[in-house]
């Protein structure tokens, strides 16, 4: 795995230093698969951060440098890749504890037929090691994001088929995974999707023509390994 | 809340131990920083800074950079990750986990 900057890592450090000195940080809790055999250990971490935390919401990215100040930090847990045991097993526990997921899934994971999926997966860099439901599918329905996205979660588009960007990626490659992903995505939520997120974690930098596309193609915000990236 | 020092004596050795944790079925709790390209958004900031966690995330910094007589991205995600750990609880996050359960 190559996580790319977009300056040295000496001054990306610093960076990152500054924001969190100047109250720019955000905790996440990030999660890929979430099997069930370790229902357990997620419902008794999540007691444990929750009472400690203040849950990160939708409304707040457009409104953290003018929000009323927070006593308890914020919290943000974060789903990838959109394996159906995120909803079966994980959702529920944080929605009892109070917590807005954040969902960030390739958006053409959810229309590969289930017979396909765990094969798919393994073609796309998409782990899926404890497979709890053998002879059926892996990832979430659209059905189950809609239901999902209707009770306030957040939903964001790892690209159409969890792809990395780097400096050299061609155009057709850029057009399918930013745009294409984007309006797949909407087609299956029902609703505007202005959050990607690059496999890897690319930032704003690596690609300036897929920074431009980011923001042709509609996309407010970019998630990447170290920072949450407003883009307009 | 942090009851536990945020920089383990044996930084190399805590940055490689959770380093090799099975990433695709846990909870891994992180940071990251929120920043506006846009410079349309209001100032000042209003959650609290926190200059201890700044203060230690540098000095982890220099000390990779110094053992290995360079800092990359990928030391950054590390010492993230030893630091949120060490900061969420009052005790390190990873006792939560259950190492018993890792997929092999």
């Amino acid at each position: 795995m190559t996580l790319l900057l977009a300056k040295t890592a000496t001054e990306t450090a610093r960076e990152l230093a500054a924001g969190h000195a100047g109250g720019r940080g955000l905790r996440l809790m990030n999660y890929h698969s979430t099997p069930r055999k370790r229902e357990a250990e997620f419902a008794r971490q999540i007691a444990a951060y929750a009472p400690a935390h203040t849950p990160f919401r939708k409304a707040d990215l457009d409104r953290w440098s003018a929000a009323a100040p927070v006593v308890r930090p914020w919290l943000m847990p974060v789903l990838f890749e959109g394996f159906r045991d995120n909803v079966d097993v994980l959702l529920p526990l944080l929605e009892d504890a109070g917590f807005t997921a954040w969902f960030i899934l390739p958006s053409h994971f959810p229309n590969v037929p289930a017979a396909e999926q765990r094969g798919y997966a393994r073609a796309h860099t998409l782990h899926y090691h404890v497979d709890e439901y053998p002879g059926e599918r892996i990832v979430m329905t659209w059905a189950e994001a809609r239901a999902a996205a209707a009770r306030g979660h957040v939903f964001a588009c790892h690209s159409r088929n969890h792809a990395a960007v780097t400096p050299d990626t061609p155009e057709s490659v850029l057009q399918e995974e930013i745009v294409t992903a984007k309006h797949e995505m909407e087609n299956g939520l029902g609703q505007e999707v202005d959050i990607f997120c690059w496999l890897h974690g690319a930032e704003v930098g690596i690609n300036p023509r897929a920074d431009d596309l980011l923001r042709e193609a509609g996309y407010r915000y970019l998630f990447s390994n170290f920072r949450l990236q407003r883009l307009q | 809340m942090t009851a536990t020092p945020l920089l383990p004596d044996d930084l190399s050795a805590e940055m490689d131990r959770l380093g090799n944790r099975p990433y695709a079925e846990i909870g891994v709790p992180m940071y990251l920083v929120l920043e506006d390209l846009t410079g349309t958004m209001p100032q000042p900031l209003r959650q609290a800074g926190d200059p201890e966690l700044a203060a230690a995330f540098t000095k982890a910094a220099e000390q990779v950079a110094a053992a290995k007589g360079t800092l990359e991205a990928g030391d950054i995600a590390r010492i993230i990750e030893v630091l949120a750990d060490r900061s969420f609880l009052s005790r390190p996050f990873s006792d939560l986990s259950d190492e018993s359960l890792a997929t092999k």
